[in-house]
C-alpha cells in the first residue's frame, strides 16, 4: 500500500500544487486515467468548496490523503472551517439553465463510492473511495 | 491564456493554452475570453487540446461565456480531452454545446495575447 498525506493552506493557487503531485504519484503507479481523471475532479470540487464556503478567505489548513489501493483509491479530506451539511443526493441542474455554477456535488456524488462526511475534535471529516472501474457517465 | 487562431468559414476560432481549467483561473479565462471575442466572427469556436483538467467552476466560466455571446453567436467547442470531456457528459452540457472533434483549418492568423 502506498499512501500519500499532504497539508497545505487553504489557498486555490495550492489545490493546483496538490493535485499535481497526486497525479504524479497516480502515474507513477500506474493507475487508470479514468481513475485518476475522477480523482483530480472530485477533489478539485471538495477543496475548492472548503476554501470558497467553509474557510471564506480565513486562514486555515487543508488536508488531503490517498492511499493506493488494488482496485481503488481509498481517499479523506480534512480541514478546520465551519462545520457543514453535505448533500448526500445532489442532481445535476438542467443543462437547458445554463447555470453558472451548482454543478460541484453532483460531480462528487456521480464519481466517488461511499461517500461520508464526519465532524470530529473540531473538524470536517471527507471519506471517499474512487473505483478502478469506472461507470459510464450516462448511456449512450 | 488564449491565442487567437484565426477565423475559419466566417467563425473565430480561439485556442485555450492553459492544462487546467479550474477554481483558480477561471475568472480570468472569462475575461480573456470576453476580451477575445471582441474580434468578429458569426461563431467562437474554442479548442481545447491543451486543457488536462476542467473543474465545475472551469465548467461555469465556459457557461458564461456562452451566455456572454448571446443566443445569436455560438460558443462551440473542439478537442475536448477525455477527462474535460466528462465533466460535460455526467452535467449533460454536451447536450447543450457543439462539440468538434477538430479544430477547423483557419486563415489569417490574427493576434496572440
Amino acid at each position: 500500500m502506498r499512501r500519500l498525506e499532504l497539508v497545505f493552506e487553504p489557498k486555490l493557487s495550492e489545490v493546483r500544487i496538490v493535485l499535481d503531485t497526486i497525479t504524479a504519484l497516480m502515474r507513477a503507479c500506474n493507475v487508470p486515467d479514468t481513475a485518476q481523471a475522477d480523482l483530480n475532479i472530485v477533489l478539485s470540487e471538495m477543496l475548492s468548496n472548503s476554501i470558497r464556503h467553509g474557510y471564506r478567505g480565513a486562514d486555515g489548513w487543508l488536508g488531503c490523503s490517498v492511499d493506493l489501493r488494488e482496485a481503488h483509491l481509498e481517499c479523506r479530506v480534512t480541514d478546520g472551517a465551519r462545520p457543514f451539511d453535505p448533500p448526500l443526493t445532489e442532481p445535476a441542474p438542467d443543462p437547458r439553465d445554463l447555470r453558472e455554477g451548482g454543478y460541484g456535488w453532483s460531480l462528487i456524488l456521480s464519481l466517488a463510492d461511499g461517500f461520508q462526511y464526519q465532524r470530529k475534535d473540531g473538524c470536517n471529516e471527507l471519506r471517499f473511495r474512487i473505483p478502478f472501474v469506472t461507470k459510464p457517465a450516462y448511456p449512450a | 491564456m488564449l491565442i487567437t487562431l484565426g477565423h475559419s468559414n466566417g467563425a473565430l476560432v480561439l485556442e485555450l493554452m492553459e492544462r487546467r481549467l479550474d477554481a483558480s483561473i477561471a475568472l480570468a479565462f472569462k475575461e480573456a475570453l470576453r476580451d477575445a471575442v471582441a474580434q468578429p466572427g458569426s461563431a467562437v469556436i474554442l479548442g481545447m487540446a491543451q486543457v488536462e483538467f476542467m473543474d465545475s467552476s472551469g465548467l461555469g466560466a465556459i457557461v458564461g461565456g456562452m451566455k456572454l455571446l448571446g443566443p445569436d453567436r455560438p460558443l462551440e467547442l473542439a478537442e475536448l480531452r477525455p477527462a474535460v470531456m466528462k465533466v460535460f457528459r455526467l452535467t449533460r452540457m454536451d447536450t447543450v454545446f457543439r462539440l468538434h472533434e477538430f479544430l477547423p483549418p483557419v486563415v489569417g492568423i490574427a493576434a496572440a495575447e
